[in-house]
C-alpha cells in the first residue's frame, strides 16, 4: 500500500557560525539544510537553492567583516505550511544586503563583472528579502515558498 | 570540496569538476587555471556532470577564465551541467555568452 507523504507542517532549527568557522561554513550549512529534507520533503533543487541563499548571505557577511573581531552569525530556519523562513543575524558592521545594485545580466562577456550576483540570486530565489538593524545587529530575513512535492521549478521570472 | 581532474583529448584539454564550487573551493580552481599553460590546446572543456553546487564565487572564476581564454583565442566550453546548476547560469545571463553543451558527446559532434 502506498501512502501520500505530507510535509511536517511547522518546525524550526538554529545554527550559529563564528569567524573561526569561516573556512568551513559551507559544509555546516549544507549539513543543516540536509536535515530539512525529510520533514519538508525537499527536492534536490530546493536544497540547492536554500544552500545558495544561506551561502551567499553568509559569504557577504564574512567578506564585509574581515576586520571585525568576534564576528558571530546566528541562523534560524523555520517553516510553516508551504513557506520556509530564514533569519540571519550578525554582529558585524551595519550593512543592508537588500540595497545592493542588481547586475545587468544582459551585458556581453567583455563588459560583464561577477560582482553583485550572489545577492541577486537571493532575490531571484525568494519571495521576500528584507533587512533591519536591531540592537546593534544586522537582521536579514528571507521567505521562500516551497511548491508541493513532485512539482517543478520555483524560479521567479521577474 | 572540489576535485579537478584534467585529461587531454585530441586538441582539447578536458577539466572534470566534481563536488562544490563555492567561495572556499573556487580559489583552488583559480590557482589551477593560473598555474597551467593552455595555449597549446585548441580549447578547454569543463565537464561538470559531477559538479553538484556552484555559487557566485564559482561563477566569478569561470567568467574570468572565459575572458582570459578569449583573449588567447582558446575555445572555452562547458558541458554536462546539472539542471539546478544550469539555472544559476541562466539567472546570471552567463548562458548567453558561454558555450554550453548538454554533454561531452555533443561537444565532439560540433
Amino acid at each position: 500500500m502506498t501512502g501520500e507523504r505530507h510535509r511536517n507542517p511547522a518546525g524550526s532549527m538554529s545554527l550559529q557560525l563564528t569567524l573561526a568557522q569561516s573556512d568551513s561554513y559551507q559544509s555546516l550549512l549544507e549539513g543543516k539544510v540536509a536535515l530539512l529534507e525529510e520533514p519538508l520533503l525537499l527536492q534536490e533543487h530546493h536544497c540547492f537553492q536554500i544552500n545558495l541563499i544561506l551561502d551567499e548571505i553568509c559569504t557577504n557577511i564574512f567578506e564585509n567583516n574581515r576586520e571585525t573581531e568576534n564576528l558571530r552569525i546566528d541562523i534560524n530556519i523555520s517553516w510553516k505550511a508551504e513557506k520556509i523562513t530564514l533569519v540571519i543575524e550578525d554582529n558585524g558592521i551595519p550593512f543592508d544586503p537588500t540595497g545592493v545594485d542588481e547586475p545587468d545580466t544582459s551585458l556581453p562577456l567583455s563588459r560583464r563583472e561577477a560582482g553583485g550576483l550572489g545577492l541577486y540570486f537571493v532575490k531571484k530565489y525568494t519571495d521576500s528579502f528584507t533587512y533591519s538593524r536591531i540592537r546593534g545587529r544586522n537582521r536579514t530575513t528571507v521567505v521562500k515558498s516551497l511548491e508541493p512535492p513532485n512539482t517543478s521549478s520555483t524560479l521567479k521570472t521577474s | 570540496m572540489i576535485t579537478i581532474t584534467p585529461t587531454i583529448e585530441g586538441n582539447y584539454q578536458i577539466i572534470r569538476l566534481k563536488g562544490r564550487l563555492d567561495s572556499t573551493t573556487s580559489p583552488e580552481l583559480e590557482e589551477y587555471l593560473e598555474a597551467n599553460d593552455f595555449s597549446k590546446h585548441r580549447g578547454v572543456v569543463f565537464e561538470m556532470t559531477e559538479l553538484d553546487y556552484i555559487s557566485s564565487a564559482g561563477l566569478r572564476v569561470l567568467l574570468n577564465a572565459s575572458k582570459t581564454f578569449k583573449k588567447e583565442n582558446i575555445s572555452f566550453l562547458l558541458c554536462g551541467i546539472q539542471a539546478h546548476v544550469l539555472e544559476v547560469f541562466e539567472i546570471s545571463g552567463f548562458d548567453t555568452f558561454l558555450d554550453i553543451y548538454p554533454s561531452l558527446e555533443e561537444v565532439w559532434k560540433e
